[in-house]
């Protein structure tokens, strides 16, 4: 099962477009767009107010807020699952487990009167119930140049909770802490990124969420967005876990040396 | 003995069969048991209509296993699979940054497909994937940023074995691939690679073309707001460009 999530922010609307199709062609039948947002220790759930027409939902910037977020079930699935037990995310239903291709939304971001771009987005289930870091660098995607550089950090984690925990920028070869920013679990957090910060050897870390680091740049009303991929994308290998943890590890020495 | 399965499993031979009898077929045809292998996607590049091509990649082995012998080699290809650049860089940085316009392209506007490879003179055990980011700028607007789509290719570190068109491709029927997204824009163009080893009969939405190994094509939409492309082979996805007013957005399917 899959999660989907926009982004609202100052200059930038998103717009939300969910396939009732896979890949292979398969269409759902009978399901709806639900949203949940964390409240009171419980998932609030309701079916949202989308538009649709025969191959799509459409979820406009109106219904996004960035602690939502949205997926596709019946009512009764969400009867049967959650048996008004909400403190919990849970799996509904595998329509959107496909393979080798993971089913998506399209997560567009635009400016009014300006540029857009997408990326095929989604937020697997199996993600939610983990903790750890995540490792992304900063210039891969941001342009010193541009006039806006953002980095859009969004986690879900299956209990309802908003908890705070820092997002570090490091230099990795110089092995210093350079800033540290709040963010919150469940929540679509907003960086905006200095110049300054947009180096070869500068990557974010987060200390404890997993999340989806997103890269956007805004120059004269033109918009790049995408999103990096995990450190174990680039090793496919056996010693992937290892090495990924030796990296890990030397991330968080230079943290613990508490340079800021 | 699960580890003897494992390596079993994963066998050229395996994976042939398991491709050619269609039972839990193999995306790549790739032996993730071998060792000291340098993996690439493929990257379009194109410097066609005003559009220059700007490539982002990491010194992965310098990242993860502090190889800091590593060159890089890149090797340009048109879209009929001719190469037409090939460069390797030394003393490269964690994180670099490539220009590909028609100056550096010896004047050619067009479309094709590049590859990256480390070499490595450490006897680093590893299988790397070089899936990096290319920003496309038309008319020098911001570039728009994708990541890399699929793995195409192989060279061994120390560069005497190598492999393209490492996708696999269905013996029988052939497979649908909906784009999931609704397409409303001025136009739209779709870049596909044929990412096998054979030669394929490529259908997208009611247009048919034969598509040779390892060629590559940019294919118009119309005025249609569903891409469907019909192949027999198993993952073919392509990067999209979608057109608005002066504004474009590329990502891939």
């Amino acid at each position: 099962m899959n999660f989907f999530f926009g982004i609202k922010n100052e200059y930038l609307s998103s717009l939300i477009t969910i396939p009732k199709f896979q890949n292979s062609g398969i269409y759902l039948k009978d399901y709806s767009v639900f949203e949940a947002e964390p409240n009171n220790n419980n998932w609030t759930i309701k079916k949202s107010s989308y538009e649709q027409n025969d191959n799509f939902f459409f979820i406009k910037k109106e219904l996004i807020e960035n602690s939502k977020i949205f997926f596709l079930s019946s009512e009764r699935e969400i009867n049967d699952k959650y048996d008004n037990d909400f403190r919990k995310l849970k799996n509904l239903n595998n329509f959107t487990d496909t393979s080798p291709s993971a089913f998506r939304s399209n997560l567009r971001i635009y400016l009014k009167d300006g540029g857009f771009s997408s990326y095929q987005s989604e937020y697997p289930f199996e993600m939610t119930g983990k903790k750890g870091n995540i490792l992304s660098s900063v210039s891969t995607l941001l342009d010193p140049m541009a006039e806006k550089n953002y980095i859009f950090f969004k986690n879900i984690f299956n209990l309802p909770i908003r908890e705070k925990s820092f997002l570090y920028f490091v230099d990795i070869l110089e092995k210093v802490v350079l800033d540290k920013i709040e963010i919150q679990s469940n929540f679509v957090n907003e960086i905006i990124v200095n110049k300054d910060l947009i180096k070869k050897n500068i990557y974010i870390f987060s200390q404890k969420y997993l999340g989806i680091p997103l890269y956007v740049s805004i120059n004269d009303k033109h918009v790049s967005f995408e999103h990096t991929h995990p450190p174990h994308h680039y090793i496919l290998s056996d010693d992937k876990f290892k090495l990924i943890k030796n990296l890990k590890m030397k991330i968080h020495e230079i943290i613990d040396q508490k340079t800021i | 003995m699960k580890s003897l399965i494992k390596k079993l499993f994963r066998s050229r031979l395996s994976i042939f069969f398991r491709n050619l009898l269609g039972i839990r077929p193999s995306i790549f045809l790739l032996n993730l048991s071998k060792e000291k292998i340098s993996t690439s996607d493929a990257f379009f590049w194109r410097t066609d209509k005003s559009y220059y091509t700007v490539f982002k990649f990491t010194d992965i082995l310098y990242l993860f296993v502090q190889d800091n012998t590593a060159e890089i080699e890149i090797l340009f290809y048109d879209k009929n699979n001719k190469l037409v650049k090939e460069i390797i860089l030394s003393n490269i940085e964690i994180a670099n940054e490539l220009i590909i316009d028609k100056n550096f392209l010896n004047g050619i506007e067009d479309y094709g497909v590049f590859y990256i490879f480390h070499k490595s003179k450490n006897n680093t055990n590893s299988i790397i994937r070089n899936s990096c980011y290319t920003g496309y700028s038309f008319n020098n607007s911001l570039p728009s940023f994708v990541h890399g789509n699929l793995i195409t290719s192989m060279k061994s570190f120390d560069g005497k074995t190598q492999e393209y068109g490492i996708i696999g491709a269905s013996n029988f029927e052939k497979r649908i691939y909906k784009v999931q997204n609704y397409f409303k824009f001025d136009s739209t163009e779709i870049m596909i690679i044929n990412p096998t080893k054979t030669n394929l009969e490529i259908k997208v939405n009611s247009k048919i073309f034969l598509l040779k190994s390892c060629c590559s094509i940019i294919v118009d939409i119309k005025k249609d707001e569903l891409v469907e492309i019909f192949s027999k082979c198993l993952l073919l996805r392509p990067i999209i460009f979608n057109y608005k007013n002066n504004f474009i957005d590329v990502y891939h399917g």
